[in-house]
């Protein structure tokens, strides 16, 4: 085991943390921008429906499961998935639960860059708007500079030039991330997270209470109120409800939100003390990422873009995807706030950024400690290992930056495609394999709530089924198109690389450690289950 | 029932958007507000009541 051990200083500590891994940017951008386009109000109804059927459900597996690992000192997710899955087939799936976290970080951190880069440029006066100048000359700037910023010109374009800002703001923000990882489990990461997430939420209240006082802002256009850009979000269209786009939509917002399949709740949950509460802390943490999605997301982004660039600007932002509706439409909207829009942007970007590092802060942890588990290495020396390996990876995404194909890649296949994967074994290895009852009395230990009953039997037969349902549509809608756009570009493919290295690099870390608990004894199949 | 069935680009808040919205905002404020109360004064070492995950 390791050199001494690592457990979270507090209950709400790891909470906030596992809460500021869920909240990201797809919060504030993504769930508004899908809601928008697949019924507005009635997108919420499958959303709730996939919330409470399968992103709880699976993620109490996941905090059982992880704590479960913890009482018999594992930490990483191939080496509880053995013990829960009872054997090599899961350990080696449970790979899945480091790969994720470790390749998301690749690209991740490049987007953190950019909420951090931005911040910096409100804080200073700006992005070069002229809050004059017509809508579309406005657009233009603003696209060109997120352009430039971005590297979208050309592969190579970070690394010289203007470009170097980015290059050097992406230093910056892999240094802090790299500091708090390097400081521990609770003097880092629950340290950072305590006061981060609180800062966050208030500097979103501040944001929203502002957005819903702007009233009418502009004469001549009386239809660009507050109301027309709430009505834009919530005003249902039930005959959404009739595609299964919708339902598909919802339930991968969901999942990709909750950070369920993810592999950091196994992980962060495994240095919970043995009767530690785990069925409040799931929820709570899911809570509170929901919070932030529907109560700052969905009323923020798009309430304020209606309001400046009326209803047909909005829908051609949300068009344009996350990043232009967050990096190139929304410096367009604080441009017409007046004397305090550069204060409102450095505050939605400072909120951003933080969404941002407190998920970043918890994708390099899984990648530690399966490496600090396999070989028993300090905890510096395993972080210096999986920084090496980040800074490549990270070196990649920012050097294919024109049309993010590297970044595209690593996303489908590693930050989508695979939580669907992992998130499917782990409610079938915990519900079928470790066995529900058992796995039913093992969230309920220390619980500080007693979950309804029925939830069992979602555990057991919905949420499986209802997964299936969603990971076929999911291959049907989007597999084969991205299998082509993974061998279309040499960004793409160095990106299936980078996957593939990062596989072999897995399974022989998991190899090697495996072969070393063996030796030490450790009980790595389930053979004696823990003590409560 | 006609007015939901309206498409989402309306220029205001329609009565069922205020319906969504409210629940939907109830629903995450609330929820978060109760967890985070259970959680505060649940002492640390609590055990689950008896009869608790039979």
């Amino acid at each position: 085991m390791a050199e001494h051990k690592e457990e979270w200083g507090s209950k709400l500590g790891v909470i906030l943390a596992v809460a500021g891994s869920a909240v990201g940017l797809g919060n504030f951008l993504r769930f508004p921008g899908q809601a928008a386009a697949n019924g507005g109000g009635a997108f919420l109804i499958p959303y709730f429906c996939a919330l409470f059927l399968l992103g709880i459900p699976i993620g109490w597996a996941e905090w059982a499961m992880g704590r479960y690992g913890g009482k018999k000192g594992l930490h990483s997710a191939p080496t509880i998935m053995g013990t829960i899955g009872k054997g090599s087939v899961a350990r080696y799936l449970g790979i899945i639960g480091v790969l994720i976290p470790l390749g998301v970080s690749t690209y991740y951190m490049f987007i953190e860059t950019w909420t951090f880069g931005y911040f910096l440029k409100y804080l200073t006066g700006g992005i070069g708007i002229d809050p004059n100048a017509s809508i579309e000359a406005q657009t233009a700037v603003a696209n060109a500079f997120y352009d430039k910023y971005t590297g979208a010109a050309a592969d190579g374009s970070l690394f010289s030039g203007d470009g170097l800002n980015t290059l050097i703001t992406w230093v910056v923000v892999f240094c802090i991330n790299i500091w708090f990882v390097f400081r521990g489990l609770s003097k880092g990461i629950e340290k950072f997270v305590s006061w981060a997430m609180p800062v966050m939420a208030i500097c979103a209240l501040v944001v929203l209470i502002r957005v819903l006082t702007l009233g009418t802002p502009d004469p001549a256009h009386p239809d660009q109120n507050v109301l027309a850009g709430l009505g834009y979000m919530w005003n249902p269209n039930y005959e959404k409800l009739g595609d299964f786009k919708t339902w598909l939509a919802a339930a991968s917002q969901i999942f990709f939100s909750l950070s369920v399949g993810f592999g950091v709740i196994i992980n962060y949950a495994s240095y919970m003390k043995k009767s530690d509460d785990v069925a409040l802390s799931g929820l709570t943490a899911s809570a509170t990422n929901e919070l932030f999605e529907v109560g700052f997301g969905g009323m923020i982004t798009l309430t304020a873009a209606v309001v400046f660039l009326g209803l047909s600007g909005t829908s051609v932002a949300v068009g344009g995807g996350t990043f232009k509706l967050g990096f190139a439409t929304l410096p367009v909207v604080f441009a017409h706030m007046g004397a305090f829009g550069n204060i409102m942007g450095a505050l939605w970007f400072l909120v951003l950024w933080l969404a941002a590092i407190t998920s970043s802060l918890s994708m390099y942890q899984p990648a530690v400690a399966h490496l600090k588990e396999a070989t028993n290495w300090s905890h510096g020396k395993s972080t210096s290992v999986i920084a090496g390996i980040g800074t490549l990876g990270a070196l990649l995404t920012l050097w294919y930056s024109a049309g993010g194909t590297f970044l595209n890649t690593m996303d489908f296949w590693v930050g989508t495609y695979l939580i669907f994967l992992l998130a499917m074994a782990q409610i079938i290895y915990f519900a079928w394999v470790f066995g529900i009852d058992r796995g039913w009395k093992e969230l309920h230990n220390g619980a500080a709530i007693q979950i309804p009953g029925f939830v069992k039997i979602v555990m057991k037969y919905i949420a499986p089924a209802y997964l299936l349902i969603v990971f076929i549509g999911f291959n049907l809608q989007s597999f084969a198109g991205e299998l082509k756009n993974a061998t279309a570009s040499v960004g793409a493919r160095v990106g299936l690389l980078t996957i593939l290295a990062l596989i072999v690099y897995l399974v022989v870390v998991t190899r090697v450690g495996e072969r070393r608990l063996r030796a030490a004894g450790v009980d790595l199949d389930d053979a004696t289950p823990a003590n409560d | 029932m006609q007015d939901a069935m309206q498409p989402v680009q309306q220029a205001t808040l329609s009565t069922a958007g205020w319906v969504t919205m409210v629940v939907s905002l109830v629903l995450v404020w609330g929820g978060t507000f109760w967890c985070f109360n259970k959680v505060l004064e649940t002492p640390a070492e609590e055990k689950a009541p008896p009869g608790y995950g039979a």
